[in-house]
């Protein structure tokens, strides 16, 4: 009886479950945990509805984690888009990890300024770069990069190396003369930095704790989105965003080689969603972000933390011969900089 | 018997499947420490002792051994020190202390790493309690650094570790017959002659067991440097995520984990002749 009954109940029970369309993928998607999921979640869900395809999120705890990750699935990759920066972005490139993008199925691509698409990855946003700081705490209203060097913030700044790949080394050498081809003068200069420093931290959330507690009174290379659900009329914390050089962090979207055609399909389908003029209002504005899709409008908000657009002196840094030199560069900033 | 003999078969299984996974992720350490690093996340193919040689003959990544060894050896003595009290108190105490002493311990035990740490930070930080109390006092006029340094690390490691220490210390100084404490008692033996040639040896074994789980405890200790260190004070598993997860030099950081864990074998071994040594003398 039993055996008879059971094929029935699971035939019963299939017509209850919901039926996927036809040729509808799953797939999945690495991001940032915390706002970030949040955010992407019901992207992926509008996503879904839209045309089928099932998104999960995958977690990365920051971008290099997410490196590591698809390097270590290399023989059976479990990713399709990933979300990163371009330092690994450019990285998993070339060590042959992404797929080459096919542009007839991102058609928003089209619409991208020059320099926004690659062979390999596309940007989705651009995320300002620059000082976090207390304003109870910091003697005086910060400006300018070269404000961190001003001797009444002795003991007051928090940097990151890891965070950014170095970025606030490239910003160093570009206010002292150089730049990532001529990096010299980012270590002087940073070194001219050294009785200015309080701490080093590792992660988005520990600027943000720090800040927070009063440990630094200054993030001296700071993530505009981990700070921009907290600023405000109110909030003690500020945010300004430096000239000449101003720094503009893309956030590249890629699709990772080994998944198999209808899942590549799909998650290019996906890179196209996000970069429809909605979807890149509806995240650029929960991070306070530039979105890469000129047809898209900027956060209101964003008005009163960053220069208005179009913005000029933006440095694009060559992450090419970042990534060259980066393992011997973060030896010589725990030698020479990350003492006491 | 042959039921029993596939019963037991199934029992065991499961441990032995756990035990091949982790001398499998072992071996694919050891054979990744071999293998040439092209830079980020890229990993040649042939044989190389380059990445052996790269930790070795440079003095600056040994510091980061050096400084682990120094601190797990000065820490561990720190909570054994502070941990063999609290044990002996445990032992002897009435059974309701005894279980309000466990449970502190245990909650502290069971608390998050991360937020046991962040709540160091609390204590120690610019406004933290004792910066407020030493200004409240007119002590000090500014914030003074207690944080991002070597004492910080080594307070928290100190503060983690103990309840690692105490509870096998514990288990045998109450493990000791009572009778014997009451023959040497009505010896004549005083109370510090009784601790020093009965409970003290008898508890040794405890003391050795505590010694080698906080030793190695703390000579791994990477969320505590990494948070209460501010970047000043990273230990030897700061340096291999560093080169893991940071630079992603993935040969490179898997003969850095292979020294220190062929280092920490080492370490147990001689501490397992010490207090072999230490427990057969005692016997005697």
């Amino acid at each position: 009886m039993r055996s008879k009954l059971m094929p029935v109940l699971l035939a019963g029970a299939a017509l209850l479950l919901p039926a996927a369309p036809a040729g509808a993928a799953e797939i999945n998607m690495m991001t940032w945990g915390g706002h970030y999921l949040d955010t992407f979640r019901p992207v992926a869900d509008a996503f879904e509805k839209e045309t089928g395809h099932k998104v999960n999120i995958v977690v990365m705890s920051g971008a290099k984690d997410g490196l590591t990750k698809i390097t270590a699935q290399r023989n059976d990759p479990q990713v399709d888009v990933w979300l990163s920066i371009e330092s690994t972005a450019q990285a998993a490139a070339e060590a042959g990890l992404l797929a080459e993008l096919n542009p007839e199925l991102i058609p928003n691509m089209k619409a991208l300024p020059k320099g926004m698409a690659g062979k390999h990855s596309v940007i989705l946003s651009m995320s300002p770069r620059g000082i976090a700081y207390r304003k109870d705490l910091a003697p005086f209203p910060i400006k300018d990069w070269k404000d961190l060097w001003d001797p009444r913030l002795k003991g007051k700044v928090g940097m990151s190396f890891v965070i950014d790949t170095g970025s606030p080394l490239v910003m160093a050498a570009l206010i002292n003369g150089g730049s990532e081809k001529n990096i010299e003068p980012g270590f002087a200069k940073m070194k001219a930095l050294k009785p200015n420093f309080a701490g080093f931290f590792k992660t988005d959330s520990e600027s943000v704790k720090f800040l927070e507690s009063g440990e630094f009174a200054v993030i001296g290379y700071a993530i505009l989105a981990n700070f921009y659900l907290k600023l405000g009329p109110d909030s003690n914390i500020k945010f300004v965003m430096p000239d000449n050089p101003k720094f503009l962090a893309p956030i590249p979207a890629a699709v990772v080689k080994g998944r198999g055609a209808e899942r590549e399909k799909a998650a290019h389908q996906l890179v196209n969603f996000i970069l429809s003029p909605p979807q890149q209002e509806f995240i650029t504005g929960r991070f306070g972000q530039v979105p890469a899709n000129p047809n898209a409008k900027l956060p209101a908000a964003l008005n009163d933390i960053i220069p208005s657009l179009p913005l000029t002196h933006v440095y694009r840094i060559d992450w090419e011969t970042v990534n060259k030199h980066y393992a011997d560069w973060n030896k010589r900033w725990n030698q020479e900089i990350q003492t006491n | 018997m042959r039921t029993n003999a596939s019963a037991a078969g199934r029992l065991v299984a499961p441990g032995i499947a756990a035990v091949a996974v982790f001398f499998s992720c072992l071996g694919i350490m050891a054979y990744y420490s071999f293998l040439p690093s092209l830079g980020m996340a890229r990993v040649g193919s042939g044989f190389t002792w380059a990445n052996y040689g790269a930790f070795l003959g440079d003095p600056f990544s040994l510091s980061y051994l050096w400084r682990s060894l120094r601190v797990a050896t000065y820490t561990t003595a720190i909570v054994l020190l502070l941990g063999y009290p609290v044990a002996y108190f445990m032992s002897y105490c009435r059974p309701r202390t005894r279980m309000v002493v466990s449970v502190l311990l245990l909650v502290q035990f069971f608390t998050s790493y991360v937020i046991r740490t962040y709540a160091i930070v609390l204590v120690l930080g610019r406004y933290g309690i004792i910066n407020q109390t030493l200004q409240a006092l007119g002590i000090t006029q500014e914030p003074t650094r207690l944080l991002f340094n070597e004492f910080a690390v080594a307070l928290g490691i100190v503060i983690v570790a103990i309840p690692f220490m105490v509870f096998p210390i514990y288990s045998s100084i109450a493990a000791i017959p009572p009778n014997l404490l009451t023959a040497a008692e009505s010896l004549g033996a005083t109370r510090s002659k009784i601790f020093r040639e009965v409970i003290l040896p008898m508890s040794m074994p405890g003391v050795a067991a505590g010694v080698v789980i906080v030793y190695l405890f703390n000579f791994t200790s990477f969320i505590t440097p990494s948070l209460l260190g501010g970047g000043y004070f990273d230990m030897i598993a700061n340096l291999i995520y560093d080169q893991a997860m940071n630079t992603q030099e993935y040969p490179l950081a898997a003969a850095t984990s292979m020294i220190a864990l062929l280092l920490t074998i080492f370490i147990v071994y001689a501490m397992q002749k010490l207090f072999g040594f230490m427990i057969r003398g005692t016997e005697r």
